[in-house]
């Protein structure tokens, strides 16, 4: 890990910072919320009564043989909610949704839906998704039902709303634990970690953690060198809850992790 | 249903009676209030301190120098409760928490809310890389992107509230002028705290004008489909609500088309109106502002609005 200090004379000077480094709200640990450690099922999609064929796997998980009954499909639906051309810099992507629970993210050329299907084409008004023998045509403002199909171990953090997240720790152990680069910032009177880039498909890319993203240690620990090493070994050793405090764009979001089995 | 159309203009030449009667007459009462939102409704460093305070809200709080939309209404309504979906960091677009998924929580409350307030948009903006190309917005999500979103959160609300509910779509606040007004507080904004904490960086690290009012230009194309989404569902042209459920929105034009400080959208705020701390969320006197225009544009409150913004 790389850390280096960032402006710590003038930011310790500044008088706005004196007085704002009083308050409780800036000492103390993110406290885990009373909330419950079940997936609500109003963002889960409704698992499929069928069984996972050989032939729906577009990609396996690596270096595993198929085994039907590491895989499940749910019965979802996407929404495209419209294509991004952006500054020619980065590339054309589509800003998918998944019902229920609405979760969206920016889709690119390439990128998987699952294990069944990824995006083969991006046009100006419509994304393409390619199956094992079928493809499918999603227009903007158009919602598709879809048949998703995941490994057991795909998903990590599952996000329940409000930064809650249902951990899944067999599926955590599985990850790329590769720890992201990161420096010493001072804000508000604290020392923070300012993430480097982020690994895709790292236990901290799971963790729904961005490059950018300014964190304290778990449980409001300092963000010291063993601060992403400890993030990771609350992620993986089965503790049934644990708090994170993230600074993102210049909100904080104080963030609670539940074991989810 | 007609009630939108009548207020604006009703409320432009002082005429407010008509429009408080008809409410009291057509809206379903306001038992319980219900809102989507993200820091600003969370009363983000109302206070200087950095964190949730909702007690300091626009549309949650309790504080009496905010003046709150739930104050308000429990005023007139003794067994106001609330129920908030807002959550900081909050898109209306993107991630976990964005309209779609509030709008989804919404409707899973039970009871189920006859009032809903809706403030999102400003993370939409800051969060998208800034551009390298001549356009600086052609990062920022497109028009029709936002609109397709909105209306997923929309389609819900119309489908799960009790008919004669009210749906309020407050415009998104001009994330260039916020910048103006961060330089105008302090040294320490431009410097200190928003390169360290990646505050809105779109904006915050645009050093030419032309360029930030691009990003401004685009927040007003996402509050023109804002109102023209409200009028929409308002009037049931969409087919989507058949329940007679009130869309308003506070929008009635951009600050180019001669409407500065009509709206949130198109307030003009200064250093007065955002906390020291992080230089960008509204404080408590900014807080106050968005409550009293959220209820001087509601059907609830429907009166006078220039009040809210004079200085």
């Amino acid at each position: 890990m790389n850390v280096m200090n960032h402006g710590l004379e003038y930011v310790a000077s500044c008088s706005v910072l004196a007085f704002a480094c009083l308050a409780s709200a800036c000492s103390g640990s993110p406290t885990p919320h009373d909330e419950p450690t079940t997936v609500n099922p109003a963002v889960s999609p409704a698992p499929s009564p069928a069984p996972v064929r050989r032939s729906e796997v577009v990609n396996l998980r690596t270096n595993d043989a198929f085994v039907s009954t590491d895989y499940v499909a749910s019965e979802t639906a996407y929404k495209l909610f419209g294509i991004e051309e952006g500054d020619g810099q980065t590339p054309r992507s589509a800003i998918l949704a998944e019902a229920p629970g609405w979760s969206t993210r920016a889709y690119h050329e390439g990128d998987s839906l699952g294990r069944g299907l990824h995006v083969s084409q991006i046009g100006h008004d419509r994304v393409t998704l390619r199956g094992p023998s079928f493809d499918v045509v999603i227009e903007s403002g158009a919602s598709t039902p879809l048949r998703l199909v995941k490994h057991r171990l795909d998903v990590v953090a599952k996000p329940l709303g409000k930064h809650r997240y249902a951990v899944d720790t067999e599926a955590a152990r599985a990850a790329p634990s590769t720890l992201p680069e990161a420096e010493s910032a001072q804000l508000y009177g604290r020392t923070l970690l300012k993430l480097g880039a982020i690994e895709a498909g790292s236990l901290f890319a799971e963790a729904d953690l961005r490059e950018g993203d300014l964190l304290e240690g778990v449980d409001g620990a300092p963000a010291n060198d063993d601060a992403l090493p400890g993030l990771g070994r609350a992620l993986t050793d089965g503790r049934p809850t644990f708090a994170l405090r993230v600074y993102r764009g210049g909100a904080m979001m104080n963030r609670t992790f539940v074991r989810a089995k | 249903m007609r009630l939108m159309h009548c207020a604006i203009p009703a409320i432009a030449t002082g005429v407010v009676l008509f429009v408080s009667q008809a409410t009291a007459d057509v809206w379903a009462p306001p038992a319980k209030q219900a809102n989507a939102g993200d820091s600003i409704s969370q009363g983000f460093s109302a206070n200087g301190w950095p964190g949730d305070h909702t007690e300091l809200s626009w549309v949650q709080g309790s504080d009496v120098g905010v003046d709150s939309v739930a104050s308000r209404t429990r005023a007139s309504y003794a067994d106001f409760t609330q129920d908030s979906e807002s959550v900081s960091g909050a898109e209306l677009i993107g991630g976990n928490d964005n309209f779609a998924a509030q709008a989804s929580r919404i409707c899973a409350q039970r009871p189920l809310p006859t009032r809903v307030h809706v403030l999102l948009g400003a993370n939409d903006v800051c969060n998208r890389p800034r551009s390298s190309s001549k356009d600086a917005a052609a990062n920022l999500y497109s028009v029709t992107t936002w609109t397709n979103a909105l209306r997923t959160g929309l389609d819900q609300l119309a489908a799960c509230l009790p008919p004669r509910s009210v749906v309020q779509l407050l415009s998104v606040p001009r994330v260039d002028g916020i910048y103006e007004a961060g330089n105008a507080k302090s040294g320490w904004c431009s410097w200190g705290v928003w390169p360290i904490a990646n505050v809105c960086r779109v904006v915050t690290a645009e050093t030419s004008a032309s360029r930030r009012a691009q990003i401004g230009a685009r927040i007003d194309q996402y509050n023109d489909a804002l109102a023209a989404e409200a009028d929409s569902y308002a009037r049931n042209l969409n087919g989507q609500n058949s329940r007679g459920i009130a869309f308003v929105s506070d929008w009635v034009g951009s600050t180019s088309s001669g409407h500065e400080n009509t709206s949130l959208g198109t307030f003009r705020f200064g250093a007065d109106d955002i906390n020291g701390s992080d230089c960008f969320h509204p404080n408590v006197a900014g807080q106050a502002r968005i409550a009293c225009v959220a209820w001087a544009k509601s059907p609830d409150g429907a009166g006078p609005y220039a009040g809210c913004f004079k200085r």
